[in-house]
């Protein structure tokens, strides 16, 4: 975490430091977006989240329409519903939750319907696991909405509030899902600060869509939302609008992180989050919690005077193309790490920061598979990518593009 | 639907001013839909939001820039379409919204195959929604495939009748009505647009009834069932007079039939009028008899 210590931290917005999980912090951070519908729906790793919810409408602390809902089809239908009528919501899920709402996925983005939704990454069985790998969100990559991945429970409290300010920039309303590793971030516990609600008010204001079916109700200009447009309607022109926004919501991640900064004094990077990439010949980019062991063991490289530096990447959808290429452009390898595979090719983190680097004088790529199935990466594991990264610096050529890591032969 | 039909500005009707679907749309001449969707919004009013699972009804009236409806809307998925409208009408409750009526207007096959979860969930729930299911026996709209409301003895493009499937479709019809009913919601009704009495007298009580609500219309398909298009309303009549089609309501899961009639028509008649039973044998037509007998006795005599 980027804690920028000369960030005067006003004594309004913070009211204490408690240990959270992340599912908790999770919970935590939507309760204080008072969202106004929520449906829930259990699936490991996100359960505790759901449950959270539940007991805070239960016991009045949030005042939302909570809806014990059926599916998670249904969870995202819902959703998209009461987000179309001009409410805010959230829900969570995880895996095959978020498979089984994939024809959903497409239709909250293409209907730009900013739906907030945390994700406790979770692998895809079968073989059956309910463990933390990230092959449940990075799979849906193109289904069109923001993709924000936090390193801990605090920064899964911070992104979520934040999430929301993003998705409803009445220049961007897409949808965003706030993902975080499942058990290693979702069920850990860490201190977290908790912002306080006067100070959420103040980040975030109410939702306010310029388009909706409550302000065509009170309006009384009848709209129809979702028509059917054939080909020389304007589906094309809707589709570019939408590229066009997640265009627009990299510079509003940008702003939307410096803003929290001023608010709460702390920062999470933005897009991408730096860590000794100064001067750094081999590059380490992660996702998610694996940054955190990762700079560890960039400290011991340094230490010894092996130029290394670690680079974390935390939106994916929208990519940062533009700012990666600058982060990166002195290194002469970057390596990137991710919990996911995508079957007949490398990573998809891979693939997508290696046409970001395509068509400029970057450095060489290369690609670490590891901890698929919440198998354990271990500061071992993490040596063993720097070195290989430092090796190829050393040759000046990649001899092996993707390497398993961790896995038993 | 036929999407060749688009209708000439300069020779259209001027269309009435106070109606809320509006003609110009391009519903098949005899449509049992677009009939009944006239009464539909007729009585629902405007302090309404109406909602469309994939079909016949959207494909023709929300194209892009031939809209027909005078009130709010959204087109759906076909999957979902009671956790949709649930989630609008939470939505519109939150934002001081909780008298608009919430439609969905949605096929039998999304309802009652494909969506039959989240159907069955919503009126569980007791969502406050207003489901109207078109029901036409068919997934009309893609090419008159078979769906679990096709009733027994349909030949559809998916039921296709031949020498080694000489039913065509071989299960009965599911009871859609009863399924959601025996989830004890405030009101649920099956309905016909020859019957408009019944028909709008159910759809006032659904309106003004709270939580969730069910109203499944009988609504006749000319193209789908190879009738004229001339003989909607009277095939509408038939299905009701020879118990192919029970008239009833419920409240609370508490059942009424509506409409008895004195003596039950023999099924012929009404088989006959339609070219998606032709293909039956004379024991294949006993056997259609005895499905409808056996409901009766069950189900609606018995009360069962």
């Amino acid at each position: 975490m980027a804690s920028d210590a000369a960030v005067a931290v006003d004594a309004e917005t913070e009211s204490e430091t408690r240990v959270l999980t992340g599912n908790e912090a999770a919970a935590y951070g939507a309760k204080l977006c008072r969202p106004q519908v929520v449906s829930v729906y259990p699936i490991t790793p996100q359960s505790a989240i759901s449950e959270q919810l539940a007991a805070d409408v239960a016991s009045g602390e949030l005042d939302a329409h909570l809806f014990r809902i059926e599916s998670e089809h249904s969870a995202l239908s819902s959703l998209i519903g009461a987000s179309l009528a001009g409410a805010r919501t959230f829900t969570a899920t995880a895996s095959n939750g978020l498979f089984y709402m994939a024809e959903m996925l497409h239709f909250a983005s293409g209907g730009r319907t900013p739906v907030v939704m945390a994700i406790a990454n979770r692998a895809a069985s079968p073989p059956w696991n309910v463990w933390g790998d990230q092959s449940d969100s990075l799979s849906q990559r193109d289904a069109g909405w923001i993709q924000l991945y936090a390193e801990n429970p605090q920064e899964a409290l911070d992104t979520i509030v934040q999430a929301y300010r993003i998705a409803e920039s009445p220049d961007v309303m897409l949808p965003a899902m706030v993902a975080f590793d499942g058990f290693q971030v979702s069920h850990i516990s860490e201190p977290v600060v908790l912002p306080t609600q006067a100070a959420v008010d103040a980040f975030l204001p109410p939702f306010d869509p310029e388009h909706s079916l409550a302000k065509s109700l009170v309006e009384g200009e009848p709209k129809a939302f979702h028509h059917i447009t054939p080909p020389e309607a304007s589906f094309f022109e809707y589709k570019y609008r939408q590229a066009q926004a997640g265009e627009r919501a990299l510079d509003r991640i940008v702003e939307v992180d410096a803003a929290f900064g001023e608010q709460f004094g702390r920062r999470w990077g933005g897009l991408l989050e730096p860590y000794r990439v100064e001067g750094a010949e081999a590059v380490l980019l992660t996702v998610g919690s694996l940054t955190t062991t990762a700079r560890a063991v960039a400290d011991e490289y340094r230490a010894d005077g092996r130029p290394v530096g670690v680079l974390k990447l935390r939106s994916y959808r929208p990519f940062p193309d533009a700012a990666l290429q600058a982060a990166v452009a002195d290194a002469a390898v970057l390596g990137v790490a991710e919990k996911d595979h995508s079957f007949g090719l490398t990573g998809s983190v891979y693939g997508d920061v290696a046409a970001a680097l395509t068509n400029v004088d970057g450095p060489l790529v290369q690609n670490f598979v590891t901890g698929l199935g919440g198998r354990e990466v271990t500061v071992d594991h993490l040596r063993r990518m720097f070195d290989v990264l430092l090796e190829t610096a050393r040759r000046g050529r990649v001899d092996q593009v993707a390497h398993w890591v961790g896995v038993r032969p | 639907m036929d999407t060749s039909a688009q209708p000439d500005a300069a020779d259209a009707p001027t269309p009435r001013d106070d109606t809320l679907f509006v003609q110009g749309h391009t519903m098949c001449p005899g449509c049992g839909v677009a009939l009944a969707v006239n009464h539909v919004m007729d009585v629902l009013g405007e302090n309404t939001v109406v909602l469309f699972s994939p079909g016949c009804l959207s494909a023709a009236s929300t194209i892009e820039d031939n809209y027909r409806f005078r009130v709010p809307s959204s087109h759906m998925g076909l999957v979902h379409s009671a956790s949709f409208a649930a989630g609008v009408s939470a939505g519109l409750e939150r934002l001081g919204l909780g008298d608009v009526t919430v439609a969905p207007l949605a096929g039998d096959g999304a309802t009652g195959d494909i969506g039959l979860q989240a159907l069955s969930a919503a009126a569980e729930r007791n969502d406050d929604v207003l489901y109207i299911c078109h029901d036409n026996e068919a997934y009309a709209n893609t090419g008159v495939q078979g769906s679990a409301t096709s009733p027994q003895g349909a030949a559809t493009t998916t039921t296709p009748a031949g020498t080694a499937a000489p039913y065509g479709k071989v299960s009965r019809k599911k009871d859609l009505f009863r399924l959601v009913t025996d989830h004890d919601v405030p009101y649920a009704a099956t309905a016909t647009p020859g019957y408009l009495g019944d028909f709008r007298r159910k759809l006032e009580a659904a309106r003004d009834a709270d939580g969730f609500r069910f109203v499944q219309l009988f609504d006749p398909c000319p193209e789908g069932w190879k009738f004229d298009a001339s003989l909607t309303v009277e095939v509408s009549k038939l299905a009701v007079q020879t118990g192919m089609w029970v008239l009833a309501e419920s409240r609370y899961g508490e059942v009424t039939v509506t409409r008895k009639p004195a003596r039950r028509e023999p099924v012929d008649a009404y088989l006959a009028l339609q070219g998606r039973f032709e293909h039956l044998t004379p024991e294949e037509i006993a056997d259609v008899q005895a499905g409808v007998d056996d409901y009766w006795a069950g189900y609606v005599e018995e009360g069962a």
